[in-house]
């Protein structure tokens, strides 16, 4: 249901915390991966999109492969890099503020998924990304802009009818869901805008938002 | 000699609750989880650090009876999803395409027909998952009870910090050699104390201190 992917990758660490980007030949473990490039699909028809696992058995959010599977994005040169998920690892703040940061210079735009949960956790927090909370119009292209950050745009993120592993579909909710909506939107933009800096897209969302400007 | 964080354990083991109280404390969560969200069943599960596992520690509803203790490996289904990538999920209404009907046999992993999960965070630790299961089919999730759950989980995540330092001081003082064990017991001899007597434990508690802290400078 999500197409052919261009590429797709699993990162892990080895016994010597060396990283290791090798295909993957396992697919999608927990439906994560799947229901979100389902998203971009749904909205970007022609996109090309890559699969960066981060996500393995025993895996347990401790943000090295998450740092590692992020550098690998950046290096990659991938024009909008979806994130749905962050870690509260404060060790990893630093690091991954530099690679937010970086891909930012690069062009590379990263979507990251908010909290909306009082917890510190990042690189949604980073203003270098773009940071995607939920609303719960039913429309994919409906987005608000927030005008209290640090959250800075609302996608449509509840009961949002996505592809599931084995074939199956799911009505799901979270702002996992929402991220991937505003990165369908960028790679719109993107394609028929290539010129376009992060912060010169992050502009065009303002002014093209919902609740911005008169949409009568 | 214990360093001093193993000795505040020791007394804090001393006057906190007993594992029966841990229990009712989670399976209150569970059930006031329930109750909020008109679901039929909640879970807890706690992460287990060193075996990379998720272990139901309380359930109500379905369930109840054989899923407490049960574990399994931390990075796999939703809930290993929600721990991984710290942020909350609701999944309803799965329905299987025709097309991929025969691929759906092979599949293992657990079908819910309806589940909300939460990641327990406090400060930068994931302490493990609050699972709501299968609220009423007839309303629509709403980003009001999004929100809902993201707070309550903050709530219950403290609370399962709380219990989670207690149980690691009374391991503390399961594995001392009994000097801990002595400051365990005086410090839960005190609590039990009422009155007069409270009084005079705790005035003869000072004087020991005196008599055991640094001497007074001779200047």
């Amino acid at each position: 249901m999500v197409g052919e992917l261009e590429s797709a990758v699993a990162i892990s660490i080895g016994e010597n915390d060396e990283v290791i980007v090798a295909e993957d030949t396992e697919g999608d473990l927990s439906g994560h991966g799947t229901a979100c490039a389902g998203i971009i699909r749904g909205l970007a028809p022609e996109a090309k999109i890559s699969s960066v696992r981060v996500l393995e058995a025993g895996f347990t959010g401790s943000g090295g492969i998450l740092l590692a599977g992020l550098r690998y994005a950046v290096e990659q040169g991938f024009d909008v890099i979806n994130m749905s998920l962050s870690t509260t690892k404060k060790p990893f703040a630093a690091v991954l503020h530099e690679l937010a940061d970086s891909a930012y210079f690069r062009r590379n735009v990263l979507v990251a998924s908010a909290h909306n949960m009082p917890v510190e956790s990042y690189p949604w927090r980073f203003s270098s990304v773009i940071s995607v909370g939920s609303h719960e119009v039913p429309d994919p292209f409906t987005f608000f802009y927030n005008p209290t950050p640090p959250v800075e745009f609302f996608g449509r993120g509840v009961n949002v009818r996505v592809a599931w592993t084995g074939g199956r579909s799911a009505a799901v909710s979270g702002n996992s869901f929402a991220t991937p909506h505003i990165a369908g939107i960028c790679a719109l933009i993107l394609a028929k805008h290539p010129e376009l800096t992060p912060f010169q897209l992050k502009s065009v969302l303002y002014l093209t938002a919902s609740n911005v400007g008169d949409h009568t | 000699m214990s360093d001093s964080g193993d000795l505040t354990a020791a007394v804090a083991a001393g006057v906190t609750g007993s594992e029966e109280d841990y229990r009712a404390l989670l399976s209150a969560i569970v059930e006031v989880a329930r109750a909020i969200f008109g679901a039929k069943a909640s879970s807890i599960l706690l992460l287990d650090e060193e075996a990379h596992e998720l272990a139901f520690a309380a359930v109500v509803g379905e369930g109840e009876e054989h899923l407490v203790g049960v574990r399994f490996p931390a990075g796999t289904g939703i809930a290993g999803w929600v721990l991984a990538t710290r942020t909350p999920l609701v999944i309803e209404d799965v329905n299987t395409d025709p097309r991929f009907a025969s691929n759906v046999a092979e599949d293992t992993g657990f079908v819910p027909k309806g589940l909300m999960a939460a990641p327990l965070l406090h400060e930068e630790r994931a302490l493990g998952v609050l699972e709501v299961l299968d609220r009423p089919e007839q309303s629509l999730f709403s980003l009001q009870e999004m929100e809902l759950l993201g707070m309550f989980a903050n709530q219950a995540a403290i609370a399962v910090d709380l219990l989670l330092r207690a149980r690691a001081a009374e391991q503390i003082l399961e594995h001392d050699d009994g000097e801990l064990t002595a400051v365990a017991r005086l410090a839960h001899a005190v609590a039990g104390l009422e009155d007069e007597r409270r009084r005079a434990g705790l005035e003869l508690l000072r004087n020991l201190t005196s008599t055991l802290g640094p001497r007074p400078s001779l200047l």
